[in-house]
């Protein structure tokens, strides 16, 4: 059911707008973790950057296979240490340990330290869920629900926001944001900039030049058309002059 | 010479240097409140900034025009209305401007970069009444070019005005030097004035669709640096185009004569200064890489053809002359040599290794105050000069000549030299304070008010002098 939203949300063309959430501040929730300690999402964020991503034990759809691809990319990556990813639930029915299983730990195989699983509290759940674009609606007793991952700076704002599964592109953006490397330009899917000097492909993660870049070259080519019709229109005049002076000189 | 051009160039001349007496107190203001001498705040010192910067570069572009007008209308029957409704446009673009600024508390800087308008504006009227402003004196002045151009098209094709039959040499009209520069000029201020009118509407269309639509910051800024580089490029060309007028005869040496290599340099000038704002885009790094190395390469080769065939016509126009050094000529002379220098600084700049280093450091307005404030500046206080000796009441005395120069010279040239300093010290520029890290600043920012407060009295005396000789003329 959850793929079938995904998938609904494609077809009608319901583009994720990035710009809507990047750098706007998520609230400070609390969650409960595995060993019923309550914490606050700033005790991860304001140390190092958060991966932050929302999940619930008992979905029987996209949580799981999207938990184990964002643990295999970032198994990939060999930097645990310098971020934490952090899955919290939205079902209140939830225990942290059921989120382990979702994203292929367990009490044999627990998640290494950079790994957080917690139970959002009730006071704060509404907000966070907003703050960050994620959609839940109950049908059945069960979530139907978008997946959203946020990339969380020291100051709680979101430094990246991807809906849905993320491509190879959106992976390597966000690893080099995760290692501080720089990030010089990416598309953030907003269709409002008409005017726009790039184009990017999705599906071949480049870029190319588009009309907006063209643009620049407008007033002088403009300048350059009137010049023409400047010079057109003031033909008579020259003649007039150029016969006067003819005259002149024949005197 | 119709009284009308006269009377007309004075008015023009009179506005100009009392907007320019008002722009530079804003400016010492502004240091001042670097120097911890006054408190204005930060906001103040914003809106200062937007004022200043805007009415120095459009006070010196319609000095620039103005002079092109009235030599024009010594060889030539000039419209007229170009130049009223260009008057009438900056007047009340000016207050529009000032009521945007200090009503509304616009502060987003003179070239107004995207997005900050939307930000830096004060009341929500403040970018309206801005982008309004800007508007109504772009419209002016782009129609007092375009009234200018046909002047010259009336007489010369447009190969003709660029002097390629000089180039060629085919037979062909000759053309002074003062068409060929006045005429690629003008298709310069043509172009960016059009950047400026793409700019305002692009501007207009996203406020009207308030926050529904936004526009593309890469290609904004691109249109802001066309518009506000090319411009600040080209009146300084107006004011040479005046100077090669002007300046032999008042060496008593023959008019300068267009040879081939100044339409060569002046041609190139023409395609070259379109190219060199790229300069300001080296830290946008979605700029196309090419673009960079356009910018510094354009940036290199742009003063090169016009300041080195100026700068050799000038020496040689001054070796063995019988010249009787007035404060036009001197100010002529002197203003190339600043422009040079400021050249240099501007050169250094827009290396992109050094503006790793220098961007956004007070190396930047050190640059532009030098070809501005002691060359562009210069140029049209002499040709204002020119014009009082030959139409005003009497000469000016020797020894007032003595003491304006010494004070527009010495106060002048310390004032950037606090800037150069700056820039050396990595001291930001538009700050209104400035941090431990480089408190420097501040002893600087109050060297600058000392030796600008010099050229403000020199220039109070200037135009104290110059309508005590004049205004007269314009009421006869």
């Amino acid at each position: 059911m959850c793929w079938a939203a995904v998938l609904l949300s494609f077809l009608l063309g319901q583009n994720p707008n990035e710009m809507d959430y990047l750098l706007r501040k998520i609230p400070d929730a609390t969650f409960k973790t595995s060993d019923s300690s309550a914490m606050h999402i700033s005790s991860w964020y304001s140390k190092k950057p958060v991966l932050l991503t929302l999940a619930y034990g008992r979905c029987p759809g996209v949580c799981n296979p999207y938990l184990l691809q964002i643990r295999d990319q970032i198994s990939l990556l060999g930097s645990e240490k310098q971020f934490q990813v952090v899955v919290l639930s939205f079902d209140a029915e939830d225990q942290p340990k059921q989120l382990w299983r979702l994203a292929g730990f367990n009490e044999n195989s627990p998640p290494p330290a950079n790994w957080t699983f917690g139970v959002l509290e009730e006071d704060t759940r509404a907000s966070l869920l907003t703050s960050l674009g994620l959609k839940t609606q109950m049908v059945g007793g069960l979530y139907e629900h978008n997946t959203v991952l946020a990339l969380i700076g020291e100051d709680g704002s979101i430094l990246q926001w991807i809906e849905g599964l993320p491509g190879t592109a959106q992976w390597d953006r966000l690893f080099k944001e995760l290692t501080s490397e720089f990030v010089p330009v990416y598309s953030t899917l907003n269709n409002t900039v008409w005017t726009s000097c790039f184009q990017y492909d999705p599906a071949s993660g480049t870029w190319r030049m588009s009309w907006g870049l063209l643009m620049i070259l407008g007033p002088a080519l403009i300048t350059f058309f009137i010049i023409i019709i400047l010079q057109s229109i003031t033909r008579n005049d020259r003649t007039k002059n150029n016969s006067s002076i003819l005259i002149q000189n024949q005197l | 010479m119709k009284t009308f051009d006269k009377k007309f160039t004075l008015l023009w001349l009179i506005t100009i240097l009392i907007v320019f007496l008002v722009a530079i107190a804003f400016g010492i203001t502004m240091r001042m409140e670097q120097a911890e001498m006054v408190d204005v705040g930060p906001l103040n010192f914003y809106i200062l900034m937007t004022s200043h910067g805007l009415l120095m570069a459009g006070v010196w572009f319609v000095a620039g025009m103005a002079g092109i007008q009235y030599i024009l209308s010594r060889y030539f029957e000039v419209p007229r209305w170009g130049s009223v409704v260009a008057y009438a446009c900056t007047l009340a673009g000016v207050v529009v401007l000032l009521i945007s600024t200090f009503l509304t508390k616009f502060h987003a800087g003179w070239y107004f970069l995207y997005p900050l308008p939307f930000y830096a504006k004060g009341a929500d009227s403040g970018p309206v009444l801005f982008l309004i402003a800007i508007a109504i004196l772009g419209a002016g002045w782009l129609l007092w070019s375009l009234v200018l151009l046909v002047t010259i098209l009336r007489k010369y094709t447009v190969t003709q005005a660029l002097a390629w039959h000089h180039i060629t040499g085919r037979p062909g009209p000759a053309v002074s030097p003062f068409i060929l520069i006045s005429f690629v000029s003008l298709i310069g201020v043509t172009a960016c004035l059009l950047a400026a009118v793409v700019l305002v509407i692009l501007y207009f269309i996203e406020l009207a669709r308030s926050g529904t639509m936004s526009n593309d910051p890469l290609l904004m800024k691109n249109l802001t640096f066309f518009f506000g580089h090319t411009l600040v490029n080209e009146m300084l060309y107006l004011g040479l185009a005046v100077l090669y007028e002007l300046f032999p005869k008042m060496a008593g040496k023959p008019a300068y004569k267009t040879s081939w290599y100044v339409a060569i340099s002046w041609n190139a000038t023409l395609l070259i200064v379109l190219f060199a704002y790229f300069h300001h885009l080296y830290m946008d790094f979605a700029q196309p890489v090419a673009f960079q190395f356009i910018g510094q390469v354009m940036s290199w080769f742009a003063p090169l053809p016009a300041a080195c065939v100026t700068i050799f016509s000038v020496l040689t126009t001054v070796y063995r002359s019988n010249m009787k050094w007035s404060l036009a000529s001197l100010l002529y002379f002197f203003g190339v040599m600043f422009w040079a220098v400021g050249g240099v600084g501007a050169i250094l700049d827009a290396v992109i290794a050094n503006n790793l280093v220098l961007h956004n450091t007070q190396w930047v307005p050190a640059h532009f105050h030098t070809y501005n404030l002691l060359g562009n500046v210069f140029f049209s206080l002499a040709f204002a000069s020119w014009f009082a000796d030959e139409y005003g009441s009497e000469k000016m005395a020797p020894s007032m000549v003595k003491v304006i120069f010494s004070l527009l010279v010495i106060g002048g040239t310390g004032f950037v030299i606090a800037f150069y300093l700056g820039g050396a010290l990595s001291v930001p520029r538009r700050v209104d304070m400035y941090s431990e890290t480089v408190d420097e600043g501040i002893s600087l920012a109050k060297m600058a008010v000392v030796f600008a407060s010099l050229y403000l009295v020199g220039m109070i005396m200037y135009t104290v002098d110059f309508t005590k000789r004049c205004a007269g003329q314009l009421f006869s």
